[in-house]
């Protein structure tokens, strides 16, 4: 099926995760680089066309540029992208250390991964803002691996959409 | 449902309004019934107008306004009432919960604002002082479609970046009209 960028995150409304899957050569890449364009053109609060946002107590007024496309998205979304492969870990996804130089050896320093950092600037910021986290070529890494504990402690629930 | 804004016109209620509107069957003023209508001040009148795309309504005649609920969108769609009042003031006519069928849009069970019985104008000014303001606007959409709802308070962060942010929240102006116009 053709699916549009809007669609996949229109999908974000309902699932936390979204899985885009299709034999190779069927776009789910490109569809991807189209998502991060259509988030990097979500107009910005200030001078784009006014909105009434029926049946919204939460936000009556918002915001639409022209041509827009009705995102179920907050307003203040920030996103990763990130290609698996085989080599890609834990320490590189939750939490990890890496090695820093430190008077003249070198010390181990903790460092969040991708979705702790995500989730942690998350929890310090408004009610408006949200996070997407892209992840390109998801089976080439040891999903085990790179998930460890949140295969079970995060709500795992996916959006399925083929792409033939 | 997203409504691209066309036009709006909004109004800040008064405490002497919203005691007008809220006030029991058995609150009357001495002399007679009291008034049960939203009164739209001189100086507000020809923003309504524009908003209604009429003239000035002659004594005895009335404007006639299909609106839909802006909270609650599948509710049938209501009728507002517009006449003349004495020194060029408009009326939103039975708008008094109590003695007439108010507007769903600007109802308690929307959360607009109300006063228990028994309560008065200055009970009606402590309400609005502790909300910072209570504003009904009407909202015509780009399908022509108009929707009444009610706005509380002043406007937060991205309210404040609307075009009609000053007319539509706050206490600082009575109210007005805006229109969309393409950037060209």
């Amino acid at each position: 099926m053709t699916v549009t960028p809007a669609q996949a995150l229109a999908a974000l409304a309902d699932n936390k995760n979204v899985l885009l899957y299709g034999p190779p050569g069927t776009g789910k890449t490109w569809l991807l680089s189209n998502i991060i364009n259509l988030l990097n053109s979500r107009p910005e609060a200030e001078g784009g066309r006014p909105v009434l946002n029926v049946g919204n107590p939460a936000e009556v007024f918002g915001v639409a540029g022209e041509g827009e496309i009705d995102l179920p998205l907050p307003k203040n979304m920030t996103f990763d992208w990130v290609t698996f492969h085989q080599s890609y870990s834990y320490e590189e996804f939750i939490i990890g250390k890496f090695p820093l130089p430190k008077e003249g050896g070198v010390v181990l320093q903790p460092f969040f991964g991708l979705l702790m950092n995500a989730a942690i600037n998350l929890s310090e910021s408004g009610p408006d803002a949200g996070h997407i986290i892209i992840i390109d070529e998801l089976n080439r890494a040891n999903a085990s691996q790179v998930f460890g504990e949140f295969i079970t402690e995060q709500p795992l629930r996916v959006q399925k959409t083929h792409m033939r | 449902m997203i409504i691209k804004i066309a036009e709006i016109w909004s109004m800040r209620i008064s405490a002497a309004t919203l005691y007008n509107i809220e006030r029991t069957t058995d609150d009357n003023p001495v002399g007679g019934g009291g008034a049960v209508y939203i009164q739209v001040a001189g100086g507000l009148v020809a923003d309504l107008l524009q908003f209604l795309r009429s003239e000035y309504p002659n004594n005895g005649e009335v404007i006639e306004l299909e609106v839909g609920n802006f909270l609650s969108p599948t509710k049938p769609k209501e009728m507002l009432t517009f006449s003349s009042k004495s020194q060029g003031r408009m009326r939103i006519a039975n708008q008094n919960r109590h003695r007439a069928i108010r507007l769903s849009a600007w109802s308690p069970e929307e959360g607009f604002p109300s006063l228990e019985a028994g309560q008065n104008t200055e009970d009606a000014r402590a309400v609005l002082e502790q909300i910072e303001g209570l504003r009904i606007f009407l909202v015509r959409g780009e399908d022509g479609d108009v929707w009444a709802g009610y706005t509380v308070g002043e406007a937060n962060e991205a309210q404040a970046k609307q075009p009609f942010a000053a007319i539509n929240w706050g206490t600082a102006t009575s109210g007005g009209y805006w229109r969309y116009e393409e950037k060209k």
